[in-house]
């Protein structure tokens, strides 16, 4: 029998989910017409590494095996897979589906469980791929587009405003899928600024600063980061202004940040604490601790998915659907767009377009617009070329069925 | 157990009605930012009362992040307190981070960024060394060429350094366009000071007529570690065929030290040259040698090499 | 001291000079002329001076302009600044600047409001007491207060843009402060009330905002001579000389370097250009004209650092559309473009934006600097250019040129000399011996005649003006041809037609004459007066 998977249509791997469900489908390819249905049972093949959940439809609760009747003529049958919680891989296809019928194997389909995970608990193997991925896209010169849109100019279009969470989201989300297709099996890492952090200012990690001359960062020479050169900067300097290795950054604590609320506008007040004082939690001389040129330092990139996770921690927490629904208030103040009467600065307004993957130049805009569109994923094609603000409210798509294909370790998907 | 929302709330109400300075002191500790009126009337009154303790002072600017960050005539009170050379450090340096901080969040940041530029230049000659260095660093960041006219002076004039040489030519390296080459030359082949060296090499990088002195210090197996890992690392961003060349000679250099040819290796595995990270004479030469390799970290750059063999770089 | 007067500005090499003469010049009106020298980016001052040093440098000559008079020839200098420079230093000394004009120009307002919004993010306090200001400051100014101090100058000028002042002062981005909104109130307030009558067509820039300049067209061997061996290297590595990159088809060129942190040029230039790739395609014009981009600073901007900028700045990359950088003969190709850059050693210090067509044999066919690219602007302008054959279309546009000289001087030359009047029958009737004065019979069939050539005349002046010397001259003959028609058919006096005549003659003349002639023409007899 010849059994063909697919999952969003993809008939050849490798795979990589997440947590939220993606769709699937089986088929059997050599199916003769008439044929009665075939009974194929999936199960996880391993114990070990990451583990998936199976979901005979989005209304159905998910099972860690699930036995579907293929239709025997050839015909598709649709299904949904996700990782399941708090078991991630920790390798590139060190999980898999075993389809079983009659008690035999009739395919195995290895995939990865990819989510992002805390910085500090991660392994080594986890830790060299992110740095190796992200050296080799600095040395490719591309970097050069994430740091023109984070300067002095992106600045007044970026931060101070309700769009400042949703932008920094797509931010982080085009640099990790830059970074996946360089290595498929990398996602980037938060620093959990609000707690203790020390596996994350090592050696071999994040750097240590030196304690002489101008304290520039130290790295292992294995370390890939000894590769980290901005072309026209100084030395990287980052003096931690906490101890690194019992404290948390100088910011508020994580239980704080998430009891804001109820609704969106009173949430983002994060962005001055903890965000803007995770980023001021080193000495002055740090380009982390400077707006316009924080993106030099590549644990910019770790704070910012932190910030990201806090966001979709607080969006979790919410009643059903209201803090993921973009047409919903609660998850996000200003509806409709920019043209509308009464409507806010474009940008801040939830069917705005988000700058610079829109291209749009004309002011109050910045006058160009970098980095060219956002990129896809070999796997969605959410959320297009020019995301909206509203596509990066529902990241797992529960309202709209499209996910931006990035989970968290800690936030599980309810169904 | 009470829940983190109704304690919060609880100190939130302690602050507010308290008159008792301990109260008040450890209220204000564990209460999160301040948003509501009552509680941003109150510390803002702290924060403006010259007599008040300076802790509690510092304590209520910092939980009023959010209030400053709103609020222009608030942000130029903390710039005042920054400028005003008669408050104890704390609260000055407290006000330094608030500003810094409340630029990634502040919507009307842009509005005093003028009164914000003037404060912070009139602060480079500061007595207080910590707010001295945070200031001409902010400056020379945002390329200010006053602060770079001070720290050329002070590295003609030692005598009138405002900051160790060292660090003045590293903030004077965010600007390509500081016109500094023929000065870190100098240092890079004349000064004693092996850390202002360290930072001229690794700045002189950009400056396309230095290749043949980031060659010459590189080759130099009695340089210092450091210099000789920037002036590789500079060959490898502005001269790469360069540094192929010398990467590739050092990676194979069984005399060589090991930490060098570990950050020659790793930094030829993640180049975007592919007969960096493909050259077949490292390749074999790698193998040749790999179990007998003493060091850890050239055993890892060497396994990473030859793991990563064949990746096709994007 | 005085020792600024005696320093020939051609000499001028270091800081202290330069701000020594500028504080000498200062001290006269009427000496702005002295200072356009200094202006010009390949000025050997600039040589090697920091970005920082030639923005104070250049500031501080520019707003030396308030008191010594702004000439008309520096204003393309100081609309630069206001329309593309994010250094508040620069912006405010264009500000101030603009305020030694001699004339107010709607114009003026627009770029003032430009740059205003370009600098209100990015303004710093400053000061011009002194060359090298000194921290802290007694006082300082910033460039907004000294923009919107020149709307109120421009007073009814800026009337047009009261109500984009309007919304400025709404403030809804929070990017002024409350001085900034006070003032400005305050200018909107003055301005309004400003009941100065003033045409809207009159006293807007004659050739101070010159745009397309026909260049000085060179035959192929002057070319060979000159830049054909020069050696690129484009995106995808290929390498290749000048003639073989820049022949065979027309192309249009862009300077920038990837290393540029001003986003108002060398990253808009760059957009920009992905902007007309796409207008090209739209209008058919993509098979007959090339685009490329040449970089400044060639060994940084190796191909893959010039690839990955132009394609994160919308440029499709192909054949047509090629980025470049020089590998040898880089002076070489900076004396034949003559281009507006200068360097700190290797790294550009400050540069201008600055577009040209080349023709299909590499010549420089138009050029365009100083001011931002308006695309529609440039396609109008290559399409008038590519209408033409190859080969008679420049002997056409010589044609062209010669018909337009020619047509200027005869038709006036007709109408001065060609009997209009009674009073001119009489004149060339006594001239030549024929006394007494008498009534021609077909005297009413001629004035008529006489009416057509002046109309023709005006017509030719007023199209030519935007190319050649601008308006003065159609005025001039405008204002004589009334005064023709005026004492010649109306009123009868002799003297008040001669005046006509004289102004008509004057006018075309001036029309005539090479650009640069009529500047220097021009300049003298204002500096005169």
């Amino acid at each position: 029998m010849n059994l063909e998977f697919a999952i969003n249509k993809k008939t050849k791997g490798p795979y990589y989910i997440g947590y939220a469900p993606v769709a699937c489908t089986l088929k059997i390819k050599d199916g003769a017409a008439g044929s009665p249905p075939v009974n194929i049972t999936l199960s996880n093949n391993t114990r070990k590494g990451g583990q998936i959940e199976f979901y005979k439809d989005l209304n159905s609760r998910e099972a860690d095996t699930l036995t579907l009747p293929v239709p025997g003529d050839g015909k598709v049958l649709s299904f949904f897979i996700g990782g399941k919680f708090q078991a991630p891989s920790t390798e590139d296809g060190d999980a898999a589906i075993n389809f079983v019928n009659n008690g035999n194997s009739l395919k195995i389909v290895p995939l990865m469980v990819r989510v992002r995970k805390d910085a500090n608990n991660l392994t080594p193997g986890e830790r060299d791929r992110f740095l190796s991925a992200f050296v080799k896209f600095l040395e490719s010169g591309r970097y050069k587009n994430f740091l023109d849109m984070h300067n002095a100019a992106a600045s007044p279009e970026i931060h101070g405003r309700s769009s400042f969470l949703p932008w920094h989201r797509m931010f982080v989300l085009d640099l990790e899928r830059h970074l996946q297709a360089i290595d498929a099996s990398v996602t980037i890492p938060y620093w959990n600024f609000q707690h203790p952090a020390p596996n994350v200012f090592t050696l071999d990690f994040m750097g240590r600063p030196s304690s002489t001359g101008v304290s520039a960062l130290q790295f292992n020479s294995s370390n890939p980061l000894v590769n980290w050169h901005i072309s026209g900067a100084p030395q990287l300097v980052r003096t931690p202004e906490f101890d690194t290795l019992t404290d948390k950054a100088n910011v508020e604590s994580e239980t704080t940040t998430l009891r804001r609320g109820p609704n969106f506008e009173d949430f983002r007040v994060m962005e001055g604490n903890p965000h803007g004082s995770a980023h001021v939690s080193f000495s002055g001389n740090s380009p982390i601790t400077n707006v316009t040129i924080a993106p030099r330092d590549p644990l910019f990139f770790m704070l910012h998915s932190n910030v990201d996770r806090l966001w979709a921690t607080w969006q979790a927490a919410g009643n059903a659907n209201d803090r993921i629904d973009p047409t919903d208030q609660e998850a996000y103040f200003f509806q409709g767009d920019a043209g509308a009467p009464g409507a806010q600065r474009i940008g801040d307004n939830v069917d705005d377009t988000l700058w610079p993957w829109d291209k749009d130049k004309a002011r109050p805009r910045p006058h160009t617009a970098p980095g060219g569109t956002m990129i896809n994923s070999p796997f969605t094609a959410f959320p297009g070329k020019t995301p909206k603000v509203s596509d990066a409210i529902d990241y797992q798509g529960k309202t709209n069925k499209q996910n931006l294909l990035f989970d968290y370790d800690t936030i599980p998907f309810i169904n | 157990m009470m829940d983190s929302a109704t304690a919060d709330e609880n100190y939130r109400k302690i602050f507010v009605s308290s008159s008792d300075q301990d109260e008040i002191r450890e209220a204000l500790s564990n209460v999160s930012v301040l948003t509501d009126k009552e509680s941003v009337k109150k510390a803002t009154g702290i924060l403006k009362d010259d007599k008040a303790d300076p802790g509690l002072r510092v304590l209520a600017l910092y939980k009023l992040a959010h209030a400053i960050a709103s609020d222009k005539n608030l942000i130029l009170y903390v710039l005042r307190l920054l400028k005003n050379k008669n408050l104890p450090g704390d609260i000055r340096k407290a006000a330094f981070s608030c500003i810094q901080s409340i630029r990634f969040s502040s919507p009307v940041i842009a509005s005093v960024q003028t009164q914000i530029t003037d404060i912070f230049k009139g602060l480079v000659e500061d007595k207080n060394q910590k707010i001295r260095e945070d200031v001409i660093s902010y400056l020379a960041q945002e390329k200010d060429e006053y602060v770079q006219r001070k720290l050329l002076e002070g590295i003609h004039e030692p005598a009138k350094a405002l900051l160790p040489e060292e660090k003045a030519i590293h903030l004077l390296g965010y600007d390509i366009h500081a016109g500094i080459y023929p000065i870190l030359r100098n240092i890079v082949e004349k000064s004693s000071n092996n850390y202002s060296r360290m930072e001229a090499i690794h700045i002189l990088g950009s400056e396309p007529d230095a290749k043949d002195l980031l060659l010459k210090v590189y080759n130099n197996k009695k340089e210092r570690y450091g210099v000789r890992k920037n002036s590789l690392m500079a060959l490898k961003t502005y001269h790469p065929e360069e540094f192929n060349r010398v990467a590739t000679s050092t990676a194979v250099d069984d005399q060589e030290n090991p930490n060098i040819r570990a950050i020659s290796i790793n930094a030829l595995a993640h180049s975007n040259n592919e007969s960096s990270y493909n050259n077949p004479d490292i390749t074999e030469h790698l193998k040749k040698i790999g179990r007998k390799v003493g060091s850890a970290v050239l055993k890892k750059a060497l396994d990473y090499y030859l793991t990563n063999q064949g990746q096709k770089q994007n | 001291m005085g020792t600024g007067a005696a320093i020939n500005p051609s000499n001028i090499t270091d800081e202290e000079e330069l701000a020594s003469f500028v504080d000498d010049i200062k001290k006269s009106s009427g000496t702005g002329y002295k200072l356009l020298p200094l202006l010009k980016e390949q000025h050997p001052m600039y040589d090697g001076k920091s970005a920082n040093a030639v923005t104070r440098m250049r500031g501080y000559i520019m707003q030396a302009f308030w008191l010594t008079g702004l000439p008309d020839e520096a204003l393309i200098y100081v609309y630069e600044e206001l329309e593309s420079d994010r250094e508040a230093y620069l912006v405010a000394a264009a500000a101030i600047a603009l305020r030694g004009a001699k004339t107010r120009r709607f114009e003026m307002a627009s770029y003032v409001l430009t740059a205003i919004h370009n600098i209100k993010f990015y303004d710093k306090p400053i000061s011009f007491e002194r060359y090298t200001p000194k921290w802290p400051l007694r006082k300082y100014t910033t460039a907004i207060y000294e923009l919107i101090a020149t709307l109120n100058w421009l007073g009814c000028y800026a009337k047009p843009y009261l109500a984009d002042l309007a919304e400025l002062k709404l403030n809804a981005d929070h990017s002024l402060g409350k001085r900034a909104i006070s003032l400005l109130g305050k200018a909107i307030q003055s301005i309004g009330n400003d009941d100065t009558v003033v045409d809207t067509g009159c006293c807007n820039s004659e050739n101070s905002c010159r745009k397309f300049n026909p260049g000085e067209i060179l035959d192929a061997s002057t070319l060979k001579h000159k830049v054909a061996n020069v050696c690129l290297e484009d995106h995808e590595g290929q390498k290749l000389p000048f003639k073989d990159a820049f022949t065979q088809k027309y192309t249009l060129v862009a300077f920038f370097y990837t290393r540029c942190d001003n986003p108002l040029k060398c990253s808009l230039t760059i957009s920009n250009m992905a902007n007309l790739q796409k207008l090209f395609s739209e209008e058919g014009l993509s098979q007959q004209i090339n685009l490329a981009a040449i970089t400044y600073d060639s060994n940084y901007d190796l191909p893959f650092r010039i690839k990955i900028y132009g394609e994160a700045r919308g440029l499709k990359l192909n054949e047509s559309a090629r980025m470049f950088r020089v590998t040898s003969g880089y002076k070489t190709l900076k004396q034949y473009f003559d281009l507006g850059v200068n360097y700190t050693g290797e790294v550009v210090n400050r540069h201008i934006i600055e577009l040209y067509l080349l023709d299909e044999h590499g010549n420089i066919s138009m050029s365009f600097q100083r001011q931002k690219i308006d695309n529609q602007d440039i396609i109008s302008h290559i399409k008038d250019v590519l209408s033409t054959k190859k080969g008679e279309g420049i002997k056409r546009s010589r044609l062209k040129i010669a018909w337009q000289n020619f047509s200027s001087i005869v038709f006036p030359t007709l109408v001065l000399f060609l009997p209009k009047c009674p009073l001119c029958f009489a004149a060339y009737f006594s001239l030549l011996g024929i006394t007494g004065m008498q009534l021609l019979p077909y005297a009413k069939f001629v004035f008529p005649i006489i009416i057509l050539i002046i109309g023709i005349n005006l017509y030719s002046i007023f199209r030519a003006a935007k190319q050649r010397n601008g308006f003065l001259p159609f005025y001039l003959c405008a204002f004589g041809a009334l005064l023709v028609l005026l004492f010649g058919h109306f009123i009868l006096n002799k003297y008040g037609m001669y005046s006509g005549l004289f102004l008509l003659f004057t006018g075309s003349v001036l029309n005539s004459l090479p650009f640069m002639a009529y500047l220097k023409l021009k300049s003298r007899f204002f500096s005169l007066s």
